[in-house]
């Protein structure tokens, strides 16, 4: 009986960290996504999933189609030889919020009282999504990954960015967004054990309406590990005496 | 010849799905992936690093002279992950089979498409 006794105290404590925890995290409820997750290409998105959220171009503004028709990307139906490209991501940019999801390495989310992390290995870039209450900033300068503001509905975490920079792309096919952007992303666990990452792009400059589209991402047992973008450097060496071997 | 950063990039370019020849968007630049050779040596240098995991091994020739080949892979934690590869997966004096795109230049250098270790076993091929 007594062990019955300090099992249901046990138990009890363990609730009530578990509420203090959700409330902690910025809303009722919450929900654990602690761990490290691998992207997988969208159902149906065979032919562009892996560097666009739809088939289609968003329904761009003449200031977005003008620099779009500048970009020279590597994917798409503009895209141009690695050799001829000026994605800023090429010369080592960020490839900010959202566009980071397109590159196929791994994240690992940790969650923090107040705070949800990712972890990407690409460049080891990191965003903090604040869910401790707190607004959106408006004393920092424009930035790649920009300013996370979340709060749970349920079992899901509603991420609100804004203070972009308009120094990359939304995707890799070459579609630009002004420093006017805003996302907001519904992250939660789907009926698939998947971590589904539903987005809405709003930029009045850019898009004549909001857009959207999602992610997918599996759980796996990796460590994040290291890889850094200015590495390439050393590849290139190489490279270039394989290039302008004679015999 | 004029070249930017941009020329050597791979792993960004790595779709998610793609193959290992296409894990390096420069690849069809500097190599011609629609040819294949197979090439046997002993190793004479692994270079587990990123951004690109490279072999180097020394081959026989006809005439009884022998060649240093380079062999470009994906990147260290890609194989780590897909096929289980570490620090030590080669060391010098080990026995290896490699296939691969022949450089366009004529170099001595392939882009991986296929490794056998000594005993025949592939090293490649997991997800």
């Amino acid at each position: 009986m007594r062990r019955l006794h300090d099992s249901a105290v046990v138990l009890a404590a363990v609730l009530a960290a578990s509420v203090a925890y959700g409330q902690e995290l910025g809303g009722t409820h919450g929900a654990d996504f602690s761990g490290v997750w691998n992207g997988r290409r969208a159902p149906g998105a065979e032919g562009y999933g892996g560097w666009a959220f739809s088939a289609d171009l968003p329904p761009m503004t003449a200031w977005a189609t003008e620099r779009f028709e500048q970009a020279r990307p590597t994917f798409g139906s503009t895209g141009v030889a690695v050799a001829d490209t000026n994605d800023p991501v090429y010369q080592c940019f960020p490839p900010g919020t959202p566009r980071i999801y397109f590159h196929p390495f791994p994240m690992e989310i940790v969650q923090l009282p107040g705070r949800v992390l990712m972890i990407f290995e690409y460049d080891h870039l990191i965003r903090q999504i604040f869910t401790d209450g707190r607004g959106h900033r408006d004393d920092l300068a424009p930035g790649w990954m920009g300013d996370s503001i979340g709060h749970w509905e349920g079992e899901t975490l509603v991420v609100e960015t804004t203070n972009f920079n308009d120094k990359t792309w939304v995707d890799r096919r070459g579609v630009p967004h002004s420093e006017s952007m805003t996302l907001t992303e519904r992250i939660h666990i789907n009926d698939e054990g998947l971590l589904q990452i539903d987005i809405t792009v709003e930029d009045p400059v850019a898009f004549t309406e909001s857009w959207s589209g999602e992610r997918f991402y599996s759980r796996v047992d990796w460590n994040i590990e290291e890889f850094i973008c200015m590495d390439n450097v050393t590849f290139l060496d190489f490279e270039q005496d394989v290039m302008e071997y004679s015999e | 010849m004029k070249r930017g950063l941009h020329t050597v990039w791979l792993a960004a370019a790595a779709a998610v799905t793609s193959g290992l020849a296409l894990a390096h968007h420069g690849a069809a630049v500097v190599y011609d992936l629609s040819q294949h050779l197979t090439m046997s040596g002993t190793v004479t240098d692994f270079q587990f690093v990123n951004p690109h995991v490279l072999i180097f091994f020394e081959v026989a020739n006809d005439d009884g002279s022998s060649t240093v080949w380079s062999a470009g892979l994906t990147s260290p934690n890609r194989l780590a992950r897909s096929d289980g590869w570490t620090r030590t997966t080669f060391e010098p004096g080990d026995a290896v089979t490699i296939t691969g795109s022949p450089a366009r230049s004529g170099a001595p250098s392939l882009w991986v498409d296929a490794v056998l270790d000594g005993d025949g076993n592939s090293l490649l091929g997991g997800e």
